[in-house]
């Protein structure tokens, strides 16, 4: 594995009284692909927040490239190379499938401040999104809506919509949730063909899919690390079956 | 001088009371049915009303306050069961366009049984005097008495929601409507008591309010914006800090009224503490709620527990729409739309009614300015409500410079886009930090903060305006005096200005925008930093909106505060809603359809807002996409029209929109 690319230092994030995200140190190598488990409610979601930017920490810090990155916007986190999905597909329904990853790649390829030449005939951008679509299989559905898209492949469209603009780092908010075992299938063998050209965080309940994938797993409950090591010695750690079994009353 | 101190701060406690009796209202039904009602002023004029006939009836002050407050509940509870029940699960912007046709047809209901004017109000015998709370110093024993009772109103209103099994339903509903129902509480019921309580609250506040008030119709909209303030500096949804906010608002603005002069004297000359002071002083409590949001976008004391409502979908958050009825005819329509406007002023020459021009002239001009609110409306889905700001600003700097003896249109009109352009940045960076029902607000604000300093200026007609002494000139190339130049010199702007608006939706800048309307979070993840476009968006759209107002100013030869008044704004927002959103056709035929309903349905009859606050209603149920979605072509992907190289530019013009 490579260096560190991403990195937090004590990280937290408190709603109320709740500690949702309870001091987390956390590190993400160049090339690896980490899963983050936990039981529901364990500050999985609020973690991936806190490193794309949606949320800024109460304490402690984020670091790309061990430069103090806790202050930036989302916006600008994206800039430098950290890219997400969301746990709920999260695409434009009115825009076309290629519309919508040509203005992904839009964001990458300087401002946006042209008020005359069609976007349309931006041919760069164009190329790009054709590409990633390819890649994906959704080729044919280019020019439809991507209102019509099924399940799945909006799913693979905000993946598209994050890879187009070459990420550093690949922040995966439950890429399989709702999908049916077919795409399930189809998702995971496209993650795993992610591998190594990007660093991955991947948060995901799909236990299959995590074991398959992951080079190192990092267990998170009630917003605390309780495990982060090999997904072998993680699946036989008596504390993640705590953690998972609600050993300390903690909702399944 | 201290004596007089007391009495101005009781004036401001008085009125901040009676805010809070506004706000409350609509900081319950904004917490609980994130629901934004500007209907709540025309019940404060309703309780003032209908009390006040009562108690002249009765004889009995007191019989005047149950009534007050009992017709206004009632009223509120059928608005609810009609109306207002429907719009829960509405955008923001349709709450908005129908409880403003609420207000006409309410305002307009009230001028038509009650008359149109004023309704004396006595003060009750056993109030008249006066009351020495320090010696020396007499205070009006009513005004005490208004401040008791809001006081022990706002009591019942903390014990209502605090120590009762009623308000633990309410408190609960606030803070998760679908977990409360899901055990079984009949959450419609709850909806529907609390915005009789509002009503009430409203109507209470305008019954005691009255004595020292005119009652006529329409008298709850100024109250009901400085209620709207209140709201967004306390933090919407918060019952405690609408009351704090109340009564900061109450006292400042009093104060600043009585005082500011004096103390501007000491740094200022006294000629310019005259002029500058009393524009401030209106100006305050907006300069106030501007200063309190930068700092804390969610006002001073959040709601506390209750999760920031999700924001109903602002428009559509659908694939593209099917054809409409009328898509067959769109060519033909749009086709004679353009002849009818070409031809116009030959046609109105033939028939000797010339007339017709100025009308012409009057729909272009708010074609350009809704074209210019429907940038930041229809493209980018902020929620404008203070749009008429600009064409004010433009219209002034045209009757300043006239007045000056600048009479060129080569200096006035750039200097009118700028001027707005330059005030749009200053308030769009803290409108913008804000979002949703909040933005709405501020835009409101600002607009009125604008409007009160604009009839400040007294030197320029104060409140009544001025007659604009002479048109712009333009080194003989075009006469405004001439209608029909005039008229073909607005209608090249503004097919100008449509084509630039249509070839700006297609690139990139465009694009960010649709992005932003249909999801804000998305761009930002995608690296787009929204703020920034957005920010030009409002510029960009501000600077239109003044160079509507210049030419606003010449057509109708005038300049005053009231192209700045907020029903000014509805208007604007009506005709883009009403023509359709995110298209240049539908703010040209939206000027014209509401331009030409007034104008029929004034000449129809005097109150003719009434049939026009009812379509208004109507549209928000039954117009989806306005009237150029019935010539809406079909969805993107039909093959466009085959253009040689050299006409590539005018692609946009004749390609259905994605």
């Amino acid at each position: 594995m490579g260096k560190t690319l991403l990195q937090t230092a004590g990280v937290t994030r408190r709603f109320g009284g709740l500690n949702a995200v309870d001091a987390v140190d956390f590190d993400l190598a160049a090339g690896e692909l980490v899963a983050v488990i936990g039981p529901n409610g364990a500050g999985k979601t609020t973690f991936v927040n806190l490193l794309s930017g949606a949320l800024r920490p109460d304490a402690g810090a984020v670091l790309f490239e061990g430069r103090d990155i806790s202050r930036l916007p989302m916006d600008a986190r994206a800039r430098l190379g950290i890219a997400r999905s969301f746990q709920i597909a999260s695409i434009f329904p009115e825009l076309s499938v290629i519309e919508n990853v040509a203005l992904a790649a839009q964001a990458h390829a300087g401002h946006s401040f042209h008020f005359w030449r069609e976007v349309a005939d931006e041919a760069p951008l164009r190329r790009k999104a054709q590409a990633q679509l390819a890649g994906l299989g959704l080729s044919e559905c280019a020019e439809r809506p991507a209102s019509q898209l099924s399940h799945g492949e909006k799913r693979l469209l905000e993946i598209a919509m994050a890879l187009v603009v070459e990420p550093r780092v690949l922040l995966l908010d439950e890429p399989m949730a709702g999908l049916g075992i077919a795409e399930a299938r189809r998702m995971i063998d496209f993650i795993a063909g992610l591998k190594g050209r990007f660093s991955i965080l991947l948060v995901e309940h799909d236990m299959e899919a995590v074991f398959s994938l992951a080079d190192r797993v990092f267990v998170l409950a009630s917003g605390a690390r309780v495990a982060d090591g090999p997904p072998e010695a993680v699946r036989t750690d008596p504390r993640v079956q705590l953690a998972y079994l609600g050993g300390e009353g903690e909702d399944l | 001088m201290q004596l007089l101190f007391v009495e101005q701060l009781l004036n401001g406690v008085q009125l901040g009371v009676i805010l809070f009796l506004m706000a409350a209202g609509l900081t319950l039904t904004f917490g609980i049915m994130n629901l934004v009602n500007l209907a709540h002023g025309s019940l404060f004029m309703l309780g003032a009303y209908l009390g006040v006939t009562f108690a002249l009836v009765t004889g009995s002050f007191v019989a005047g306050f149950v009534a007050a407050g009992l017709a206004t509940f009632v009223i509120g509870l059928v608005l609810e069961r009609l109306v207002i029940r429907h719009l829960y699960a509405r955008s923001h912007l349709d709450q908005v366009m129908c409880t403003v046709g609420l207000v006409y047809v309410l305002n307009e209901a009230t001028r038509m049984v009650f008359g149109p004017e004023p309704l004396h109000a006595p003060i009750p015998a056993f109030l008249a005097g006066s009351v020495e709370l320090i010696p020396g110093a007499p205070y009006p024993a009513y005004r005490l008495a208004m401040i008791g009772a809001g006081l022990a109103i706002a009591g019942l209103l903390y014990v209502l929601i605090g120590r009762t099994r009623m308000g633990m339903l309410i408190r609960a509903g606030a803070s998760n409507r679908v977990m409360t129902s899901v055990l079984g509480v009949n959450i419609g019921a709850i909806y529907a008591v609390v915005f009789g309580i509002g009503a009430a609250l409203a109507g209470f506040a305008g019954y005691i309010a009255a004595p020292i008030l005119t009652v006529y119709p329409g008298m709850g909209d100024n109250v009901l914006i400085l209620a709207l303030v209140v709201l967004v500096v306390g933090g919407m949804g918060s019952v405690k800090g609408a009351f704090v906010a109340a009564l900061l608002v109450g006292v400042i603005d009093t104060i600043g009224r009585a005082y500011l002069k004096d103390l501007m004297a000491l740094v200022l000359s006294p000629v310019a503490a005259n002029t500058v002071a009393p524009a401030l002083a209106s100006m305050l409590i907006y300069i106030l709620m501007a200063v309190i949001l930068f700092f804390r976008p969610q006002g001073l004391i959040p709601a506390a527990g209750l999760r920031r409502p999700e924001a109903p979908p602002e428009a559509s958050d659908h694939g593209p729409s099917g054809p409409g009825v009328l898509a067959r005819w769109r060519v033909p329509a749009i086709g004679l739309l353009c002849g009818a406007f070409l031809l116009l002023p030959l046609v109105a020459g033939f028939a000797d009614q010339p007339f017709w021009v100025d009308m012409g002239l009057r729909v272009i001009i708010f074609a350009i300015a809704a074209l210019s609110l429907d940038l930041i409306l229809g493209q980018t889905g902020l929620v404008s409500f203070g749009h008429a700001l600009y064409l004010g600003i433009g219209a002034y700097v045209v009757g300043i410079l006239a007045d000056a003896g600048v009479e060129s249109g080569f200096v006035q009109w750039p200097l009118a886009m700028g001027l707005s352009a330059l005030l749009a940045a200053a308030l769009s960076v803290v409108a913008l930090r804000t979002s949703g029902t909040f933005f709405i607000m501020i835009t409101l604000a600002f607009a009125q903060m604008m409007f009160y300093g604009a009839s400040s200026l007294y030197d320029y007609g104060g409140d009544d305006g001025m007659h604009l002494a002479v048109r712009s000139t333009f080194g003989g190339l075009v006469d405004l005096y001439d209608s029909r130049q005039f008229y073909y010199l607005a209608l090249a702007l503004l097919v100008v200005l449509a084509g630039l608006n249509m070839r700006l939706a297609r690139a990139r800048f465009g694009t960010v925008l649709k992005g932003i309307r249909i999801n804000e979070r998305r761009m930002e993840a995608a690296g787009f930093p929204t703020f920034r476009y957005k920010l030009a968006a409002c510029v960009l759209s501000a600077a239109v909106c003044g160079l509507a107002g210049a030419m606003l100013a010449n057509a109708a030869e005038f300049v005053g505060p009231q192209y700045m008044d907020w029903t000014r704004s509805a208007e604007l927002m009506i005709m883009v809603v009403a023509g359709g959103l995110a298209t240049p056709f539908g703010a040209i035929i939206g000027a014209l359809a509401y331009l030409g309903i007034e104008k029929y349905l004034s000449d129809l009859t005097i109150h003719w807002r009434l049939g026009f606050g009812a379509l208004l209603i109507l549209l928000v149920f039954l117009g989806r996409g306005g009237l150029s979605a019935l010539f809406a072509p079909g969805p993107a992907g039909q093959p466009a029209p085959v253009l040689k190289g050299s006409f590539r530019w005018a692609r946009p013009f004749f390609r259905p929109r994605a």
